[in-house]
């Protein structure tokens, strides 16, 4: 499909990059089959797609650098042919004409170097001095302070913010007229995914063509002119921005946007394959709380500090049966220390946490073990929590028994019914975690922490580390699994969207405490804390 | 490893451990026969690895040397880890001051290579083979102590023990069915690596004149023996220094593909 | 500055501790020898020691003083760098080492030098993606792991000088003399080396800074000199500590070989004839040997990477 651009700016002015049919081969694999777009200066194109759709690959090939076999119909690169540059040829494009931002800037620099050495690198052919002038022009450009200390500096000494300026300095100083952002803002949080996204809207308007490589078409519309949606190395849909977010026609770009949770109401699916349920009743409806009075948790002003810094500083709430609370806050806020010491895996320095009105915490181990049944956990990456020498089938029957074994045979049946609970094929029994996909082994994790039938699940970033629409499959997977059991989830994620969408009750974190907390629908619609006000407009929503 | 390699090195193992335990069947020979109308001959027809300066067939004695350098390495070994494993899971598993304790001590045993720890263990009790068991397996100790101890505190801190705990398992059950288990596998690594350094040790000791004494056919004293000849008769040093080559880069092939890796012992 | 100092102070303690740990050790060894402990001091039990000479021991070590007097006699001795008189050689043991360390710290230090250069030339040249580098990349580990010193120095003896005659077998003093020995020492451990660089070089050249250095236009030279070589330093680096005693513990060997005079031959003759406070100076020298490398080498690593970053 072509991404054919109406240039509304420069209606005589030519594309800086033309690519016709780019095909990227890896021995028998295609990663990118028969891309076609076009660059103008003054305009952002967003590749948007999700992992293995070839979009990353299909950005490093305008630089020389996707590592494969190139083929296309066309390739111009600001005037040169890309199919007939040998390296020599790519070197003279790259830093000069087209510079790249990559996501993470702690990874993308060397941490071994000095930040001012990684930017100056970028200048060819001039005298050091002149190297090192331009280099602090150009801190000084993207708003670093004090340039010429921080240039010495490696990036682990950089604030999250100073490392992010220094990125995009080392990404610019070869005044290249277009920009490559490749998932620019995916290890970020939201005060910084804001400066990028105000970045990359900068460049723009000095004139430069950006490419703009996300998963996310919450950010991707607060930049891009033109998207281009891309699944198993084709593109399936592209067009202006507004149209193609407001009137989707291809199946697959319907679904994406479909999975987006932010606006979506509770309960309602964000998969296609996930039947609408039935009006449930709600959660703390007469008809759950008369069987059952007590809450599922009650934590009181839990504390924990680590070498004389407060990570969590007298936090306190409840949770009531088949609700869910969601923490959010960003990394750093103390969440993922809340979520330990109510498992029970940190010993706070103060507070308590009583599990179906029982003292879990603090207690003795021994003491408290048998109530563990009635909590489980998720993580993000479920493979870690698995014992490498269990196969599926043996981590739930272990599961299932207790511990006492993890033989399949005798409890062959409730293996069985806990897969298909989680939608997961039975032949699944027999693979080693390690074969499943990300999807699948979350699913697992999910199953593994239901068979005792806990009343509470703590659900520590679960769907962070999953592709857009898989993240769909699993939260409607979450919210029909908690209606047909009654369980509580206490749900910490940063995503704002993913916590609106799963949460009865929502608590926002920062710096060890709950700023602000109470029923989702109101702390969102009118946030009171100014740190929540802060958080919420700097992240961009769709809906 | 490739499927070749991997039938390759079980092949060996096979070979090594029949060569060792039945040396008869591939060199029918007695490795101590002396024969002074055949001494020196060069590699031939006869005599595959040539004949050493008493006359004796250097094949047999390499086939028959065998056990002996064998039997220390793996003799040594057997004490090297042994001390290892306890002294790295109890580092591992004990409180923090009982770990910084034997962390120091191992420490010290570390700053002396593991040649020179020997050499002082023989000065104070005299070479032979017994000492030489002892030698190189305390020598080797610290080096694989603190690896065993690092693999064991990594398991220890794991999401896998965590996931346990919220599961409910009980301390006995975790270290039962997680912590042992996945801490074997490396150390049956660890071990074949081990062997096959420890017969390198050997035999180093044996070359200085410190280990089985002759006319024992163990593959170091051949090799000191045949220094003396280096210009007159190079196959008295070259085949048994070939044999022990063999002999370790085979175990460190093994160790490798159960998953070891070569490291500062 | 105060950060400095203390690290010294560490430093220097845990040298200190250490020192005395090897020390107590001997001090338990000689004890532990059945029989007389000045025959044991003298070249072990039934030696052939003098009676005069056995006396002299007694006097000097203090064995007619109860267990704790003799220690710390020990002790004292040692802290003047009193080591006492080499049985086996009636010299001062310090003199003794003195004469042969020079020797025995040449090879070391050049071997030392030597594996760094082979290693950082191995890793590179195997990680191309062709044959030869994986060849290169699998010996380099069998070498590493597998090839004794001893045979390697007659092999090498026997191609070199005997077949070919370009260079000595036997040390005369000359630099010729000096290569084979110091390529004996080197191989083995730059074996090791490469396979430290090699890991953390293909770690650095897969990594996200890499991408980045080469979309802002670096050549694969550029991204080896100023990217490449710094990773793959680091963690060799923080092994030189062990790399320099393992060298020491090679000297034993290739001077055997090589029939070279040096520390580990002064070893080798102490420990045949058990001549005790001979094996105390060199235990105790290689051990605070160790110490010193290990601070340098500490120093450079915070020099390289202040950030203390896990490369």
């Amino acid at each position: 499909m072509r991404a054919s651009t109406t240039k509304r700016e420069n209606p005589g002015a030519a594309p800086l990059i033309e690519v016709e049919q780019l095909a990227v081969r890896f021995g028998a694999q295609r990663a990118v089959d028969g891309v076609s777009f076009t660059l103008h200066a003054g305009q952002c194109l967003a590749l948007v797609g999700e992992s293995g759709s070839g979009k990353s690959v299909t950005a490093r090939s305008l630089l020389g650098l996707s590592g494969g076999t190139v083929t296309a119909d066309r390739l111009r690169v600001l005037g040169q042919d890309g199919l007939r540059l040998g390296e020599n040829g790519w070197r003279t494009v790259r830093g000069a004409q087209i510079g790249m931002v990559l996501q993470d800037a702690l990874s993308a620099l060397d941490p071994l170097r000095p930040v001012g050495r990684e930017i100056s690198d970028a200048l060819r052919g001039t005298r050091r001095a002149e190297r090192r002038a331009r280099m602090l022009q150009m801190l000084q450009a993207v708003g670093m302070d004090d340039p010429a200390r921080r240039a010495a500096q490696r990036s682990g000494e950089l604030s999250g913010g100073m490392r992010q300026r220094a990125l995009i300095a080392q990404a610019l100083i070869g005044d290249p007229q277009v920009v490559i952002a490749d998932e620019a803002t995916t290890a970020l949080d939201a005060g910084l995914t804001a400066l990028v996204l105000r970045q990359l809207r900068e460049l723009k308007a000095q004139g430069r063509a950006v490419l703009m490589i996300s998963h996310d078409l919450a950010q991707v519309a607060q930049v891009a002119d033109r998207i281009a949606v891309m699944r198993g190395g084709k593109i399936v849909e592209s067009g202006p921005a507004e149209e193609l977010l407001g009137a989707p026609r291809h199946e697959y770009t319907q679904t994406l946007l479909r999975a987006v949770p932010s606006g979506v109401a509770r309960f309602t699916p964000l998969a296609a394959s996930t039947p609408r349920p039935a009006p449930q009743p709600a959660p703390d409806s007469a008809a759950h709380t008369e069987s059952r009075p007590e809450p599922a948790l009650q934590v009181s002003g839990l504390s924990k500090a680590f070498g004389g810094q407060l990570a969590v500083d007298d936090v306190s709430f409840t949770l009531p049966r088949g609700a869910t609370l969601g923490i959010v806050g960003e990394s750093g806020s103390g969440k993922t220390t809340t979520a330990r010491m109510v498992l029970g895996l940190q010993r706070p320095d103060a507070g308590t946490v009583r599990l179906l009105g029982r003292g879990f915490v603090p207690a003795r181990e021994a003491e408290r073990r048998p109530l563990r049944r009635a909590m489980g956990a998720i993580y993000q990456n479920p493979l870690g929590s698995f014992d490498p020498r269990y196969t599926v089938g043996a981590l739930l029957a272990d599961a299932l028994t207790s511990g006492r074994s993890r033989r399949l045979a005798p409890v062959r049946d409730q293996v069985h019914a806990l897969l298909h609970q989680v939608q997961l094929d039975e032949q699944l029994a027999n693979r080693y975690p390690t074969q499943l996909s990300g999807g699948q082994r979350q699913r697992l994790a999910i199953a593994r922490a239901l068979a005792p039938r806990p009343a509470v699940l703590v659900l520590d970033e679960p769907v962070s580390a999953l592709d857009v629409s898989i993240q769909a499959t699993v939260l409607d997977l979450l919210d029909e699994l908690q209606v047909q059991t009654g369980t509580s989830y206490l749900f910490i994620s940063h995503d704002l969207s993913v916590i609106e969408h799963m949460s009865d009750q929502v608590a926002v974190m920062y710096q060890g405490r709950f700023v602000e907390s109470g029923p989702t629908a109101e702390v969102f619609a009118n946030p009171q804390h100014p740190y929540t006000q802060r958080l919420l407009s700097a992240v961009p929503r769709l809906r | 490893m490739s499927r070749l390699a991997k039938l390759g090195t079980g092949v060996f193992l096979v070979l090594l451990v029949v060569l060792a335990l039945f040396p008869q069947w591939l060199a029918p020979g007695d490795p101590l026969a002396v024969n002074p109308a055949e001494a020196f001959q060069a590699p031939n027809l006869h005599h595959v690895m040539g004949t050493d300066e008493s006359g004796r067939d250097v094949l047999t004695r390499i086939v028959h040397g065998a056990r002996d350098s064998l039997f220390i390495g793996v003799a040594a070994t057997a004490l090297g880890m042994g001390i290892a494993v306890l002294l790295g899971t109890a580092a591992a598993l004990s409180p923090r001051w009982l770990d910084e304790a034997i962390l120091r001590v191992l420490e010290a045993l570390y700053a002396i290579p593991s040649l020179l720890m020997a050499l002082l263990i023989i000065a104070f009790t005299g070479p032979g083979v017994g000492p030489a068991i002892v030698a190189v397996g305390l020598s080797t100790a610290p080096g694989y102590a603190r690896l065993v101890r690092s693999q064991i505190r990594t398991l220890k801190a794991s999401e896998m023990l965590e996931a346990a705990t919220v599961l409910g398992r009980g301390t006995l059950a975790k270290v039962r069915n997680h912590l042992l288990p996945n801490a074997l596998r490396p150390l049956l690594a660890l071990i074949t690596l081990g062997v096959g350094q420890a017969v390198i040790w050997a035999s180093a000791l044996s070359f200085l004149g410190l280990g089985t004494p002759p006319p024992a056919p163990e593959w170091g004293a051949m090799l000191a023996a045949g220094r003396t000849y280096l210009h007159l008769a190079w196959w008295l040093s070259f085949f048994p220094g070939l044999a022990i080559v063999v002999v370790a880069a085979g175990a460190t092939m093994i160790g490798r593909a159960l998953g070891g890796k070569v490291n500062a012992a | 500055m105060m950060g400095t100092l203390r690290w010294l102070g560490r430093r220097l303690g845990g040298a200190l501790v250490v020192l005395w740990l090897v020390a107590t050790a001997i001090f338990l060894g000689i004890r532990l020898i059945p029989g007389d402990p000045a025959e044991a001091i003298m070249g072990g039990p039934g030696s052939q020691a003098s009676a005069e000479a056995l006396a002299a021991a007694r006097a000097e070590y203090g064995l007619d003083l109860p267990l704790p007097g003799q220690y710390l006699m020990f002790l004292g001795k040692l802290v003047r760098l009193d080591f006492g008189t080499s049985y086996s050689l009636k010299d001062p043991v310090l003199t003794v080492m003195g004469e042969v360390l020079p020797s025995t710290l040449v090879l070391a230090l050049l071997g030392l030098v030597l594996a760094w250069v082979l290693a950082l030339v191995f890793a590179a040249l195997s990680l191309r993606a062709n044959r030869f580098g994986e060849l290169l990349g699998n010996m380099v580990e069998i070498v590493a792991a597998a090839v004794p010193h001893f045979w390697l120095g007659a092999v090498l003896i026997m191609v070199f000088s005997t077949m070919l005659g370009w260079l000595p077998a036997v040390d005369n003093g000359s630099a010729a003399g000096l290569l084979l020995p110091v390529l004996t020492l080197a191989l083995p451990l730059a074996g090791f080396l490469t396979q430290l660089m090699r890991d953390s070089l293909a770690s650095a050249f897969s990594s996200q800074f890499a991408l980045a250095a080469r979309a802002r236009g670096a050549s694969r030279l550029q991204l080896f000199w100023r990217h490449g070589l710094r990773h793959a330093a680091l963690p060799a680096l923080s092994l030189t500590g062990w790399a320099f005693s393992s060298l020491l513990s090679g000297a034993v060997v290739v001077e055997a070989v090589f029939a070279r005079p040096g520390l580990g031959r002064a070893l080798l003759s102490a420990v045949l004839s058990r001549d005790i406070p001979m094996v105390t100076g060199i235990a105790l020298f290689s051990a605070a040997s160790y110490m010193v490398v290990m601070a340098v080498t500490e120093a450079v690593e915070r020099l390289i990477n202040p950030a203390g970053v896990r490369a």
